[in-house]
């Protein structure tokens, strides 16, 4: 294949690549190397990974908790709402950032929803890590929900009722055959759900706001740091690429069972607030 | 051992099934084309579907009865189901399969199954009649009650079912289980079976030993099912007390049936004779027609004969030196034809 139509796609390709990658390339060629690993050990920077590390472990891990149980019972069950009920799902995944934000601080601010009985309590949740959190969680576990709905749902229903019909129970059905089945799929969409929520912005600025050392992660130090130290900014955001290329490949290489069902594994959905 | 009872009634997407069966320590073939409902059974029965009504009970043992509100979920059911493509689990290996059942007798039963060299294999990587022997030592191993078997030798290739199905006639003698199976083929049905319903539209239209059926089909259906020629024709009474059916392809044949009116003319490839001109015998049926195909089975040939299929012995058919295309004359004896109403 030769001749000017090829020229043409491959010059398009170029442009493509280049456009793509020569900011990235940028954030690792703009300063030497040993000024990006100074960057990295500056207070501003150590406090946000840490914040980043504690708020998404604690995030993720109730993600997992409560989002794997309700995307088997919805992918197992047939009920009549439940295209709606999938859309309300993944609904967070198009909001924009500041409609989430504006929305957390709506229903869990000291003014909204649930501030008056949090408040009651004494719990107070907006400009915490605990809103830090709860922002993560909005935005990043509809990815983990939608994937783990259809990796469920790639299930061949047979092997759950031969399971069945063996002497298990739902429980043990559960544990020692959709789940294992499952995997790939779900660890694929915890990858995503996970690289989603390092890289929350909106909502956190909004909801936690972005304090050193309690509820600025690595995103917002990005922004903040910007303003103050460009230098630091750039190794930050190193850190950032370094990871999510990490993640990355994890969605890529992970392994399935069911071949044709691992969902996604492209970033199809929106990341509206890198 | 008990006796397994069930009723069913429960509307599948196009028609209802509904299906009363008894069966003690034999093998019972439910035999049906597709979709006609068949594998509900067997899943109602395991409790992996729940009948709008229905009651089934082994024994004193009530699994369902949905008049009373019982309804045992499937693993409180002792029953070994054999799926259709075996539902083997992709993540266990063969051991791991067996042992999901029930540990106690899984050396035991990889021995019986000749599947010990296999214990550490996953199902992807073995062959299909290897799979179905992992299935049925799976459902084994729960020492069931009731076995039921959802087309065991459909997922196996023409050569390996032959074998299989032999080994799993000698299963099933062996077991003494209750056992129902379904399948397509009326042939698997015969070869395993006690008894065979024949099961169309969630109905069984006839119930009996394959001999029975062969011998007095209730109805076209059943007929064409068990593998008869089925002509559709007119009956009114004959000379010599026989009686004579006008057939909608032309001509006319005799049987020894009595009918009158709309019918569905049934006769066997096997007793239908062939030859190169007329023959002189006792044969009343004699219809001349071009040989459309000719399909060799082993030691028998299959001819179509205008609307007739004939099966002759590989000799024969070499001595009478058959092509496409000639002429040659089918016979099949008033006695050997059955007159039966049309679906």
């Amino acid at each position: 294949m030769r001749g000017p139509f090829a020229g043409a796609l491959a010059v398009a390709t170029a442009v493509v690549l280049a456009f793509l990658l020569l900011p990235i390339v940028a954030i690792f060629v703009d300063i030497p190397p040993g000024r990006l690993i100074d960057g990295l050990t500056d207070p501003a920077a150590v406090d946000a990974l840490l914040v980043t590390l504690k708020t998404t472990l604690i995030a993720n891990a109730l993600i997992l908790l409560f989002g794997t149980p309700a995307a088997y019972l919805i992918a197992t069950r047939s009920f009549r709402a439940k295209p709606l009920l999938v859309t309300a799902v993944e609904l967070p995944l198009v909001l924009p950032p500041a409609v989430a934000g504006i929305g957390l601080i709506a229903a869990f601010g000291r003014f909204g929803l649930l501030g008056g009985t949090l408040g009651f309590l004494g719990l107070e949740i907006a400009f915490t890590q605990v809103a830090v959190v709860f922002a993560v969680m909005f935005v990043a576990s509809p990815f983990y929900l939608r994937a783990a709905i259809s990796a469920f749902e790639a299930v061949d229903p047979a092997l759950t009722g031969a399971a069945r019909t063996l002497g298990a129970g739902p429980a043990r059905t559960f544990f020692r055959v959709a789940l294992p089945l499952a995997a790939g799929g779900l660890g694929a969409g915890w990858a995503l759900s996970f690289a989603r929520g390092i890289g929350e912005f909106g909502a956190t600025i909004m909801f936690a706001g972005s304090l050193q050392g309690v509820t600025q992660t690595l995103s917002l130090a990005v922004y903040e740091q910007f303003d103050v130290d460009f230098e630091i900014a750039l190794a930050i955001g190193a850190e950032l690429v370094v990871i999510s290329a990490f993640l990355l490949l994890a969605v890529k290489l992970v392994p399935s069972w069911t071949h044709s069902s691992s969902p996604s594994t492209t970033l199809s959905a929106p990341f509206a607030s890198r | 051992m008990d006796t397994l009872e069930l009723t069913l009634d429960h509307a599948l997407r196009s028609f209802r099934l509904s299906v009363a069966l008894e069966l003690g320590c034999e093998t019972l073939a439910l035999v049906g084309p597709s979709g006609a409902g068949k594998s509900s059974v067997l899943r109602a029965i395991a409790g992996l579907l729940r009948p709008e009504r229905g009651r089934v009970a082994l024994g004193r043992a009530t699994w369902l009865d949905t008049d009373l509100g019982v309804d045992l979920p499937p693993e409180r059911r002792s029953v070994g189901l054999v799926f259709q493509e075996y539902a083997l689990f992709p993540h266990l290996d063969v051991r791991g399969n067996v042992a999901f059942g029930g540990r106690g007798r899984v050396d035991e039963l990889l021995e019986r199954f000749r599947i010990s060299h296999l214990a550490a294999a996953r199902p992807g990587d073995i062959s299909g009649g290897e799979r179905q022997r992992v299935a049925l030592a799976r459902a084994l191993a729960r020492d069931p009650a009731v076995l039921l078997l959802d087309e065991p030798l459909s997922a196996l290739d023409a050569h390996t079912r032959g074998v299989v199905r032999g080994e799993l006639a000698e299963l099933l003698a062996e077991l003494r289980l209750p056992t129902l199976l379904v399948t397509h083929d009326f042939e698997d049905a015969a070869a395993l079976a006690h008894r065979v319903g024949v099961i169309v539209e969630g109905r069984i239209l006839q119930l009996g030993a394959a001999a029975e059926l062969l011998a007095a089909p209730a109805d076209g259906f059943v007929a064409s099912f068990t593998g008869a020629n089925l002509l559709h024709g007119t009956a009114r009474s004959g000379a010599d007390g026989l009686t004579e059916v006008v057939l909608d392809a032309g001509g006319s044949a005799f049987s020894t049936d009595h009918a009158e009116g709309r019918v569905g003319l049934a006769v066997y490839p096997w007793e239908v004779a062939l030859a190169r001109n007329e023959p002189v015998d006792s044969a009343v049926n004699h219809l001349r027609g071009e040989v459309r195909s000719l399909v060799a089975l082993g030691n028998r040939v299959r001819v179509r004969v205008g609307p007739l299929t004939a099966e002759v012995t590989a000799a024969s058919a070499e001595r009478l030196a058959l092509a496409e295309g000639e002429l040659v004359v089918a016979s099949f004896k008033a006695t050997a034809t059955r007159l039966v109403p049309l679906a």
